[in-house]
């Protein structure tokens, strides 16, 4: 029955993938038009202030509109719970598809206190070694460092793209070495095989890599 | 397949995804880790895996080969002295029934190795809250872990 | 009570044969290292069932109570080493196998377990308070004569000390010296006791019996024990209670590694195999059609629904009426307080899951299993395997928690089942979700409770309905419909011990499900207090506290909401009620001295109190708390005890601690719900517990009025759910009158 269903919504979900292309089209456009980026940024973290972007290594290929349009897809993807989750606010990860905060007062401060995400979450799903139900497990499971945080929660499309553009966001990483986490790191491919009832982000793993790539062709256009 | 544990290279003939917690209690027959709820909600299972803590109930065994594992029945000296978690438990009287007592020591062994002397309340509440306790000792864990933290040298 | 020469001479005649019984070879079980070590020496001295003298120096303690956390061990072993006069730490206590207390001590030395050895309603201290004290100064005297026998000298010449006898001219024999010599000694038929004042242990903080076994993992619990040969069950239970597997297909699973048979049985389809990880993988891969069960797609939110609608009408049973309570609540010049409150089903959840190790042979039954009684044990499997009691021997390994649950036999019966068609032993370990969904639970409760204040605060009425479970009936009916035969002789064994033995008449209120709520401590004229039973194939049992458990949240909620209408201090509102009862009264005054009551608390904080005598044990108990991000958060409990002569007090506060936040899980959060006869809960993301994060900070007070000593294992808890509910009541205003409170909370109080 859950299997069936799983794959049952596994097919739904390229339909709303198309729906959410155009969707984020035009609501890029429009959350263009009426904030100014710096505004966005300076409502993102303390430290954004005169922060230069990245510059692109090479030049565009792909042109700023298509970028944006993309990286708006790339948010849904971002801001769906299994990204998202291990992405917080606060340093408190959330868990299931609510996004609610973690049981067991589980924190950044766990990890300092020496109860790292891999005492439970192993290197893969629970249910892959018979234990129906239990957590959730890929190589490396963790949150991101507490001094670059990468969070994906409660931010614009917009938001979202100027944070994976600023280096000291990203611990350093360029559009290039984004594309390669998001196409080959274990963890973010966890995503699109989390095991049990947990859905998966609007978009397939391809079509997430493929975006990315507009995106970053583009320069990093951001919506 | 080989394991390390407590110092002593075991083999043991288990299908790979076999959880450690039951290659531990059936193979290697070490008893003092527990099954409390097989879904790592409860850490009565909790053993070390090269020095951090792991829920042993849901860690196949072959993704833990040739890594140092320490149980509940390493954590003593070789002449039988208790490590200093254990015999703060024991003097403040911890234990009640003890069946969640050898993951909540092996839980606690972990966070003073991190915190040391500097323990807080705040680092026991982040460090300890995944084991359960259904007696309820944790007022008694929380003294006993400052206890054993005064016992202890610094973290280098 | 003393022990009789009659009986001393039976437990003499048992020690020396009826311990030895129940070795088994290959066994790694402690207890059963030390029955050998005792039964390998010679010139030992047992001078009773519970003690056992050997000549180099062990002292080994027979229990005959279950040490699941209580510190009963501890207990027992401080009573006899206070009289035997040997350090605690000499003493080597270890659970006797089963029948021996039964058979042979029985009515006369342990008269209240009426035949029975079962562990409950924190009766183990008072219990056991003459007799391990006889015990062991019985022991003592006839070690001291036998000194004076060898030095050729009066006994009033010596004196027993830190495990030796020592002359007046300083000669010295240790007991294991004279074990021997003492074996031959005529029987001291009534050993003097010493007075209070005289105690050295007894009222001492002393490290734990039991500390260093669980602190290193060498304490062996049931899934611990070793056998040659053992085998494992995993068994496949169905969704709903009582369903029979109509069809399986355990092709797949016979081919697997270690398999040795996949059988479905009265409770479900068993995979046997070697080892437990290779029966659960199997286990797996087993497609079963369930059929039928036992509970008719019982929904509880419904069977709530009928039982508040029961309240309007009277109850079936009155169980005490003083006065006229109609007339008061009729009065024009009174405030009424009219409200209902309910509790729902819990769960036990020990730490350690139900488990069990069945042997059956020709007319040798052995089990070893973690229980509370191995009398109940006995009686369940020998009935499934169809052989005499006496067949039946039970072993006790250690119980990780049991809090009332392993006093049923259920999961012993399941491995007896399997193991009747295995010709080995073979284990049982309960899943985490089965042990939560196997029923026994905290019966679901609701009452309907009416006061009657007049105009200068006086309360003139006191009436409780109460509309629930009757536990003592679901011990014959409920499991005797899944058991026809064994569950009625332990329903009637249990209606002896406490004192009941009407269960046929059918006309049997059941005090377990009004405890508490009467002979309360408040002087109030007009009293009555009424049940209505109600029936269901869900069985429900003892639960830390019984009808405490429900009944003290009730009982001091609605004293709280009499202390409001009667604009009234709830601390002294109830002070002024139970001047009368003094022990009430110095716990309640204690633990407002303890908590500062009155004094100013910062906004968005509240703090109730409760005072609740249970099992003979007074506690009162002031809990501060509030809500935080939408969540009920306990900073604080003070709490104050009063259980006679506190035997071992640092066990006393560690039960109140453990009582407390026992009670807490269930006060906040906890509930077993029934959809269409499933249980919906399972594991402990469904059914959780207090971690440490939300553990309180709990300062605890033993008020000590001298008097013999009570249980503590259960009465910490009732106060607290009250004490919670009328903090967050001085906090938010809102009354919770419903537990889990969280879904009070977050239904009512959110708004």
């Amino acid at each position: 029955m859950k299997t069936s269903n799983g794959s049952f919504l596994g097919t739904l979900g390229l339909v709303p993938v198309l729906v959410l292309v155009g969707i984020g089209f035009v609501s890029a456009e429009d959350s263009k038009s009426q904030m100014p980026e710096k505004t966005q940024a300076s409502n993102l973290t303390n430290n954004t202030n005169g922060t230069t972007n990245l510059a692109p290594q090479k030049a565009p290929t792909v042109d700023a509109k298509s970028g944006a349009a993309a990286f708006v897809n790339i948010a849904q993807v971002l801001q769906h719970p299994r990204c998202m989750n291990c992405h917080p606010t606060g340093d408190r990860p959330l868990q299931t598809d609510e996004s609610r905060p973690h049981a067991m007062n589980i924190s950044r401060k766990s990890e300092a206190a020496g109860l790292e995400c891999s005492a439970c979450h192993a290197t893969q799903n629970s249910d892959e070694i018979g234990i129906v139900g239990g957590p959730p497990g890929a190589p490396n499971w963790h949150l991101p460092p507490e001094d670059t945080p990468m969070i994906f929660e409660g931010l614009t499309p917009t938001q979202l793209c100027e944070q994976l553009k600023r280096p000291k966001d990203t611990g350093g990483k360029d559009l290039a070495a984004l594309l390669e986490h998001v196409s080959h790191d274990a963890l973010v491919l966890w995503g699109w095989n989390p095991g049990g009832d947990r859905t998966k982000p609007p978009l397939s793993h391809e079509q997430f890599v493929a975006a990315f790539q507009t995106w970053v062709d583009s320069g990093g256009a951001c919506p | 397949m080989k394991l390390l544990i407590n110092g002593k290279q075991v083999t043991v003939d288990v299908p790979d995804d076999t959880p450690l917690l039951w290659v531990i209690r059936e193979e290697v027959g070490l008893t003092g880790t527990k099954f409390g709820c097989g879904k790592a909600l409860c850490g009565a299972c909790t053993v070390h895996v090269d020095g951090k803590p792991k829920r042993s109930c849901v860690t196949a065994v072959s993704s833990v080969q040739d890594k140092p594992i320490t149980t509940i029945e390493g954590l003593e000296a070789t002449d039988g002295t208790l490590h200093p978690v254990q015999a703060a438990w024991v003097e403040e009287n911890v234990p009640q029934c003890g069946f969640c007592q050898s993951g909540q020591i092996m839980a606690a062994v972990a966070l003073l190795a991190k915190k040391g002397k500097t323990v807080t309340d705040e680092d026991i509440d982040a460090a300890m809250s995944g084991n359960i306790c259904r007696c309820g000792t944790y007022p008694r864990i929380r003294k006993a872990i400052k206890r054993a933290a005064n016992a202890m040298e610094e973290p280098k | 009570m003393s022990l009789d020469r009659r009986t001393f001479l039976q437990l003499a005649a048992l020690s020396s044969g009826g311990l030895l019984l129940g070795i088994t070879p290959g066994c790694a079980n402690p207890q059963q290292v030390r029955m050998e070590d005792i039964a390998g020496a010679s010139g030992r001295f047992s001078p009773n069932v519970f003690l056992t003298i050997t000549p180099d120096d062990r002292v080994f303690l027979a229990m005959n109570k279950s040490e699941m956390g209580q510190g009963v061990m501890t207990g027992a072993a401080a009573m006899i080493a206070e009289e035997l006069e040997v350090p605690l730490e000499k003493i080597e206590p270890f659970h006797t196998a089963k029948n021996e207390f039964r058979t042979s001590v029985g009515e006369a030395a342990i008269e209240t377990s009426a035949g029975m050895q079962i562990t409950g309603g924190s009766s183990s201290t008072p219990e056991n308070w003459v007799p391990m004290r006889t015990a062991g100064a019985c022991a003592r005297e006839m070690l001291v004569l036998a000194a004076a026998k060898t030095w050729g000298v009066s006994a009033s010449e010596c004196t027993a000390k830190a495990g030796a006898v020592i002359h007046t001219d300083g000669r010295k024999l240790t007991y294991g010296e004279l074990s021997k010599t003492a074996a031959s000694i005529p029987l001291v038929e009534n050993p003097k006791l010493k007075k209070p004042g005289e105690f050295n242990l007894i009222g001492s903080r002393v490290t734990r019996t039991d500390a260093f076994d669980k602190v290193t993992g060498r304490a062996v619990f049931g899934a611990d024990v070793r056998l040659e040969d053992l085998h494992n069950a995993y068994v496949i239970h169905p969704p709903t209670m009582g369903a029979q597997a109509s069809s399986f297909d355990a092709v797949e699973a016979k081919k697997m590694t270690g398999v040795l048979d996949v059988f479905a049985f009265e409770r479900g389809v068993a995979v046997v195999a070697k080892k437990y990880w290779q029966a659960r993988a199997a286990a797996a891969t087993v497609k079963v059609e369930w059929s039928g069960g036992l509970l008719n797609g019982l929904n509880s939110d419904a069977m709530m629904r009928d039982q508040i609608k029961q309240l309007e009408e009277s109850g079936t049973h009155t169980l005490e009426a003083e006065g006229d309570v109609d007339d008061a609540l009729e009065r024009d010049d009174v405030t009424v307080v009219d409200v209902v409150f309910d509790a729902p089903f819990l769960a036990h959840a020990p730490m350690e899951t139900q488990n069990a190790i069945v042997w059956v042979r020709e007319d040798d039954v052995r089990v070893w299993t973690p229980n509370q009684s191995p009398t109940i044990i006995a009686e369940g499997v020998a009935r499934v395997v169809g052989v005499d009691m006496s067949d039946v021997k039970v072993e006790t390994p250690m119980l990780g928690g049991g809090f009332g649950r392993k006093a049923a036999p259920d999961f012993a019966c399941e491995a007896a089942m399997i193991a009747k068609r295995v010709d080995k032993p073979v284990r049982v370990i309960w899943t985490r979700e089965y042990d939560t969904q196997a029923g026994y639970y905290r019966p679901q409760a609701v009452a309907r409770m009416r006061g009657a204040i007049d105009k200068r605060g006086n309360v003139l009425a006191y009436s409780y309905h109460g509309v629930s479970q009757s536990i003592f009936r679901d011990m014959s009916s409920m499991m005797g419909a899944m058991y026809p035969e064994w569950i009625p002789t332990i329903g009637k064994r249990l209606m002896v011990r406490a004192g009941v033995g009407f269960l046929e008449t059918g006309s049997f209120a059941d005090f377990l499900a009004t405890e508490g709520v009467t002979k309360i401590p408040y002087a109030i004229p007009n009293v009555r207090v009424e049940y209505t039973p109600v029936k269901t194939s869900l069985p429900v049992m003892f639960w830390r506290s019984v009808g405490h458990s429900f009944n003290g949240f009730m009982k001091e909620v609605f004293m709280d909401e009499l202390a409001i209408a009667a604009k009234k201090d709830p601390y002294t509102f109830r002070r002024d009620l139970i001047k009368d009862s003094p022990r009430d009264l110095a716990v309640l005054n204690k633990v407002a001295e303890m908590s500062n009551w009155g004094e100013p608390v910062e906004d968005g904080w509240g703090r109730g109190i409760a005072v609740h005598k249970s099992f003979g044990t007074y506690v009162a108990e002031v809990v501060e708390a509030g809500i935080v991000d939408g969540r009920i958060k306990v900073r604080k409990v003070w709490c104050a005890v009063d259980c006679g002569i506190a035997i071992n007090p640092d066990v006393v506060h560690a039960q109140m601690e453990g009582g407390i936040v026992f009670g807490l899980s269930a006060a906040i959060d906890q509930k077993i719900e029934l959809k269409d006869g499933v249980v919906q809960q399972g594991n402990f993301d469904s059914y959780p517990m207090i971690r440490m994060f939300e553990s309180p900070k709990i300062e605890v007070a033993i008020v000590n009025s001298g008097e013999d000593p009570t249980g503590v294992g259960e009465p910490g808890l009732p106060p607290v759910a009250p004490a919670l509910s009328n903090a967050l009541y001085q906090a938010t205003g809102v009354r919770l009158r419903s537990m889990p409170m969280q879904d009070a909370w977050d239904k009512e109080g959110a708004k």
